[in-house]
C-alpha cells in the first residue's frame, strides 16, 4: 500500500470553476452571518447592499450569496441551487430537510419553549411579573385548562410541537399553525398555550406569557447540499475549518 | 377521473425522450459487457420492504426525528395477503438469482430498468416513483477486488456514454465504521445514535456523540485512542493519502487494503479522476457487507448513482452467492445532463424557456436509430 502514489486519485479531479453559491437567512441572523463569512475569507457585500439585490456575487467571482427567509435556506440548499445556507436548528428540525448539518455557527442562540399564561400555570415558587427568570421551569406544570379538555397550542413550528407532545399521554392537544406573533394568541383566545422561539423572554414577559417547558436549544448551523459537498469539497472543507477555527 | 395534482409524474414528451435516451444508452454499456435484461416485478412480498430503509436496521434506526417515517407503500391483495411496492431493484433481482440463474462456474451478469416507490414527505414534491436501471453481478467467482473494479468501472462508463461529465463517485467500505466503532469502544445506544447521525450527515450531533463517547471512556485502558481519534476526523477525510494514513494506524487493514487496491485498478483504466473515497457515506439500504458507493453529478441535487457488495443478501433467499451492482437515477441523469446543456451557453437558463416545443429531431433520430 503507497499512500503517496494515490495522491492523484484521491485530489478532486479538475472541474470547471462555479461560484460557491450560498443561501443567506434574511431577518436577525444575517448580520452574524455575513461576519462568520467575512472572517472565513469571502469578501462579503454589506446589509445594505443585499437589501437591495437579493442575489450578490462577490467582485472576484468566487462566491455568490442568495437572501431567502430562514424557513426557506434549507430548500434551496437540497435541491442544489445552494452549496451551502446558514439557517436555525428550528428550522432544520421543522423540516426534516435532506441535507448535510457540518457545524453549530455558535450564533443566535435560543430557547424553543412550551409558554403559557401567568394565570393557566401552577403556582411557582416566584410570582410577580418576569416569571421567565424563574431557575426552576420544572416547579410550574403544563396542564390542561380544566380536566377533560383538549389543550391547544399555538406555533410556527407544528412539527416540533407535534413531536414535543406525542410522549405525554395525559395530555390531548391541537396544534394550530400560525405565521407569526403567535404570542397573542393565547390573550386572543385562540389558543391555551404557545411553543416559540425565545431570545430574551421579553416578548413573553409583555404579553404575560411564561415559560413552563423548555424544548431545546438552538443555534444557526451551516448546511450543505450532498452534491455540493462531494463535488466542491476541497472549497467547502476550506471554509468549514475556517468557521470552526472561529468558534 | 384521474387527478393530476395527486398522481405521480407525466413524463411530456421531451423529457420521456430524454429519459429514454439515457435508458437505452445504459442498456447498451451493459450488453456490450455481457449483461442480460430481467424484469422483476412491480409487487413484491411483504418481506422485502424489511431489507430496504424501513427494515430493522434501518438507516433512520431509533432515531427520534423520523419515527413517522415509512419509506414502502403497501397493498392488500384480494385473497388478504400484504404485498409491498418495490422500494429498490436490487433485493428483487438477488431473490430471482437465487432462485433459477446461479451456475457454479460463470457469475450471472444481469441488468434491469424500472420504477421503484418510496413514501416522501407529504407536501415536499418530490417524487415517489422513480426511475432506475441497474446491474447486478453475482456468483461463487464473484468476489474479490477485481469484480469490484468491474463494477465501478462499468458505472463510470455507463454515465459517461450517456455524456456526463465532471461527475464524482465516492467510495467507502461499508465494514470500515463498524470496525471503527469497535476500536473506540461505542456500544449499544451510543453506537447507533452515532450512525445514524452519519446516515443523515448531522455532523454537529456527530461531533456532540463523539466528544461524549471520549469523554465516557477516558479512564478505560482497553480502548484504542486512536479509534476515537480517527471518529472524530472521518467526515472530513476526503483525500486519498490523507484518509489511508489515518486508516493505517487504526488496523482497519483489510477494507483500507481493498479501497486501495480498487481505486489503483480504476486509475490503470483511466477512471481514476471520477472516484474519491468517502468515508462517511452509508448507503440507506442495510444488505452491504462491503465496498458502498454514491455519485453525484452537478446539477442534480440528489445522488445520480449507488451501489455496492452484498455478499449475504442472497443467503436469504435460500441460495448464498457474494454479488455487487448498482443503479442509476434516471431522474437525476436527467437533471444533470439539463444542466450540462445549459451551461454550455451563457443564456442557459434562457435556453430552457425558449425550447422548441416538442423532442429535439437530433434526439429522436439518435434514439430511433438504436432500436
Amino acid at each position: 500500500m503507497e499512500p503517496a502514489a494515490r495522491a492523484e486519485s484521491g485530489s478532486m479531479p479538475s472541474r470547471q470553476v462555479s461560484p460557491l453559491r450560498i443561501a443567506l437567512p434574511k431577518g436577525r441572523l444575517l448580520q452574524p452571518a455575513l461576519d462568520a463569512l467575512a472572517h472565513a475569507g469571502l469578501d462579503c457585500p454589506d446589509l445594505d447592499e443585499l437589501d437591495r439585490r437579493l442575489v450578490h456575487t462577490t467582485p472576484d467571482g468566487s462566491a455568490k450569496f442568495i437572501i431567502a427567509r430562514p424557513a426557506d435556506v434549507p430548500a434551496y440548499v437540497e435541491y442544489g441551487a445552494a452549496d451551502l445556507g446558514i439557517t436555525g436548528k428550528d428550522v432544520l428540525l421543522e423540516g426534516d430537510w435532506n441535507v448535510c448539518e457540518l457545524l453549530d455557527l455558535g450564533f443566535g442562540k435560543c430557547r424553543m419553549v412550551v409558554a403559557a399564561p401567568e394565570f393557566a400555570v401552577g403556582p411557582g415558587p416566584s410570582t410577580g411579573p418576569g416569571l421567565d427568570s424563574n431557575p426552576d421551569p420544572a416547579a410550574r406544570e403544563l396542564r390542561p385548562p380544566c380536566l377533560g379538555h383538549t389543550l391547544r397550542a399555538a406555533t410556527k413550528f407544528p412539527a416540533i410541537a407535534k413531536r414535543h407532545f406525542a410522549p405525554r399521554r395525559d395530555l390531548c392537544v391541537q396544534i394550530i399553525k400560525l405565521n407569526g406573533a403567535v404570542e397573542i394568541a393565547p390573550i386572543a383566545g385562540l389558543a391555551d398555550v404557545i411553543v416559540d422561539i425565545v431570545d430574551t423572554g421579553r416578548t413573553l414577559a409583555d404579553n404575560g406569557l411564561v415559560v413552563v417547558e423548555e424544548i431545546m436549544q438552538v443555534s444557526a448551523r451551516l448546511i450543505a447540499n450532498r452534491a455540493s459537498l462531494q463535488l466542491k469539497s476541497a472549497v467547502i472543507h476550506r471554509m468549514t475549518s475556517a468557521l470552526r477555527s472561529r468558534n | 377521473m384521474d387527478n393530476l395534482l395527486l398522481s405521480g409524474r407525466y413524463y411530456l414528451p421531451t423529457d420521456a425522450l430524454i429519459r429514454r435516451s439515457i435508458e437505452s444508452s445504459l442498456a447498451r454499456t451493459f450488453e456490450t459487457r455481457g449483461y442480460k435484461e430481467i424484469v422483476p416485478p412491480m409487487l413484491v412480498g411483504l418481506g422485502m420492504a424489511q431489507l430496504g430503509p424501513d427494515g430493522p436496521h434501518g438507516a433512520g434506526g431509533p432515531d427520534q426525528h423520523r419515527e413517522s417515517a415509512r419509506a414502502s407503500f403497501v397493498v392488500l391483495s384480494r385473497d388478504g395477503n400484504l404485498l409491498t411496492l418495490r422500494s429498490d431493484l436490487t433485493a428483487p433481482v438477488a431473490a430471482l438469482a437465487a432462485r433459477h440463474l446461479l451456475s457454479p462456474d460463470e457469475p450471472t451478469r444481469l441488468y434491469y430498468s424500472g420504477s421503484v416507490f418510496r413514501a416522501q414527505k407529504p407536501g415536499s414534491g418530490k417524487p415517489e416513483e422513480r426511475r432506475q436501471v441497474g446491474a447486478e453481478l453475482i456468483g461463487q467467482t464473484a468476489t474479490g477486488r477485481q469484480t469490484d473494479s468491474e463494477i465501478l468501472a462499468m458505472a463510470a462508463e455507463g454515465l459517461i456514454n450517456i455524456g456526463l461529465r465532471d461527475f464524482c463517485i465516492g467510495l467507502n467500505d461499508a465494514r470500515l465504521l463498524a470496525t471503527i466503532l469497535d476500536a473506540a469502544g461505542a456500544q449499544g445506544d451510543m453506537r447507533r445514535q452515532i450512525q445514524s447521525a452519519l446516515a443523515s450527515r448531522d455532523y454537529v450531533q456527530y461531533r456532540e456523540l463523539v466528544s461524549s463517547l471520549e469523554d465516557a471512556g477516558a479512564g478505560d485502558l482497553a480502548r484504542d485512542a486512536r479509534g476515537i481519534d480517527l471518529l472524530k476526523r472521518l467526515p472530513d477525510l476526503h483525500t486519498g493519502p490523507e484518509a489511508l494514513n489515518a486508516l493505517q494506524v487504526a488496523g482497519v487493514y483489510e477494507a483500507a487494503d481493498d479501497l486501495v487496491g480498487i481505486l489503483g485498478t480504476l486509475e490503470d483504466r483511466g477512471l481514476g479522476r471520477y472516484f474519491s473515497l468517502d468515508l462517511a457515506i452509508t448507503r440507506e439500504f442495510h444488505y452491504y457487507t462491503g465496498v458502498v458507493f454514491e455519485g453525484y453529478a452537478p446539477g442534480a441535487g440528489n445522488a445520480v448513482i449507488g451501489g455496492g457488495r452484498y455478499d449475504d443478501l442472497l443467503a436469504r433467499f435460500g441460495n448464498s452467492a457474494p454479488a455487487a451492482g448498482f443503479a442509476v437515477d434516471v431522474d437525476s441523469v436527467a437533471s444533470a445532463l439539463e444542466a450540462l446543456e445549459a451551461s454550455g451557453t451563457p443564456e442557459g437558463s434562457v435556453q430552457r424557456w425558449n425550447r422548441q416545443l416538442g423532442p429535439n429531431p437530433d434526439l429522436c433520430q439518435a434514439v430511433r436509430s438504436r432500436h
